[in-house]
């Protein structure tokens, strides 16, 4: 059934209220125009155009805004599957022991400050993990002249004064996708 | 206000409408590839261009409310969207109409679901011939469901005049600049009946009787619009359906 914001689409002791829905004086209102979705007395509007939520095992684009010790601060940009801005800031947690599989012994060795990075959200307090292979740091600037950071086997090369640094690097670095 | 125009003729109106009709209104959403909700809308030789954006972050920062997302509505006319060239840039008139009007949109847009937020809303008059704010009004509200944006039901919006002592429904230029008066009116619409009213202003002098009369036809008036802005988004479900 395709409803528009306002239409009526019962009572409140009929169903629980999700997504696009809401209820007043005991009854219940489409919010967004879409197709209504009834599963277990659950109903909510299902949209063309969604407002992206960011909830565990999301995978979401990010920016290293500080590392510390042991863990890293990360400025999530935006979700994956979704052409639409966040809702609003959001500052999720990359601790050193999910940024690779294998030991780091100083943060810097998986990620820098200023990475541009894949991660997938492991818990709905934001806290995110780089393990997988297609996760990772996808864009890079050398820590010493700024230059752009190449790929050269399994290490990051600066493309101005050669300096080499390593990185937990997703499969898809520097070709744009993730 | 010149004697020589006669703007009622034969029981007719300048353009040859009844009192009660409107004039013919095209609606189509998603138009805009930036925008997350966009609509352009044609409301006799009315051109508008409506964008919705977000709710994203705000900008600037400390705008932010931590209960609320702000709505933020401007409304701007073209430089040639009139006969003389307007002087770009806001003025007086439009940040009056963008007040107002943010404040009818802000009362249906669930705003409290998305704290720290902004739902930005920019409306561009391309070609303006009286009612504008009206057409607008529509155009956003149609933009704002095209950007899924939470909404307890939607904005319709009209404006009724009172020309040559009788009051009719949606007035062209002339009607606006040498009729008596002039009231634009939106109201909040769900599930297909009004609910209250959003937005009244008035420019002019009416009695009582007259203004419960302009009510009643912008009434009438609402609900065909109405049907018009559920058919423009519904158009883009039943196209999906084909896919």
């Amino acid at each position: 059934m395709l409803v528009f914001p306002g239409d009526f689409l019962g009572y409140a002791e009929e169903f629980i209220c999700d997504d696009g829905v809401y209820s007043e004086e005991g009854k219940l209102y489409a919010s967004k125009a879409g197709r209504v979705k009834i599963k277990n007395k659950v109903i909510k509007v299902e949209t063309i155009n969604e407002i992206p939520k960011i909830s565990k095992g999301d995978i979401v684009l990010g920016e290293v805004i500080d590392t510390k010790n042991n863990f890293a601060l990360v400025e999530i940009v935006r979700k994956k599957g979704f052409n639409r801005e966040l809702t609003t800031y959001k500052t999720a947690v990359l601790h050193i022991s999910n940024i690779s599989t294998m030991y780091l012994k100083d943060i810097n060795e998986g990620i820098r400050y200023k990475d541009i990075i894949v991660c997938e959200v492991i818990d709905d307090d934001l806290k995110l993990s780089t393990k997988k292979d297609e996760l990772g740091v996808i864009k890079a600037k050398c820590g010493i002249c700024g230059g752009e950071l190449l790929l050269k086997g399994d290490k990051l090369r600066c493309k101005e004064c050669g300096n080499t640094e390593k990185r937990k690097i997703s499969k898809n670095y520097g070709k744009g996708v993730w | 206000m010149s004697e020589d125009i006669k703007l009622i003729v034969n029981g007719k109106r300048i353009d040859g409408r009844a009192f009660d009709e409107l004039r013919n209104i095209r609606i189509e959403a998603g138009v805009l590839k930036n925008a997350d909700g966009s609509c352009y809308l044609e409301m006799g030789r009315n051109k508008i261009m409506a964008a919705v954006y977000g709710p994203r972050k705000v900008q600037p920062r400390h705008l932010a409310d931590p209960v609320k997302a702000i709505v933020r509505y401007r409304y701007n006319m073209a430089p040639f969207s009139v006969e003389e060239r307007k002087r770009p840039g806001p003025d007086r008139r439009s940040v009056e109409i963008s007040k107002v009007s943010r404040e009818a949109l802000e009362s249906i847009i669930m705003t409290e679901l998305f704290p720290r937020s902004s739902i930005d809303i920019f409306v561009e008059v391309l070609q303006a011939d009286a009612g504008s704010r009206t057409a607008c009004l529509n155009a956003a509200s149609v933009a704002l469901v095209d950007a899924g944006i939470p909404m307890r039901g939607i904005i319709t919006s009209v404006a009724v005049a009172k020309v040559d002592g009788h009051i009719v429904l949606d007035p062209v230029k002339e009607e606006d600049n040498f009729g008596e008066a002039d009231i634009p009116f939106a109201f909040f619409i769900r599930n297909g009946k009004i609910e209250s009213i959003a937005l009244l202003q008035m420019d002019g002098k009416l009695t009582k009787n007259e203004l419960i009369e302009a009510v009643k036809l912008a009434k009438k008036g609402v609900m065909e619009i109405y049907k018009l802005q559920r058919e423009a988004i519904m158009k883009k479900y039943i196209v999906e359906d084909v896919e």
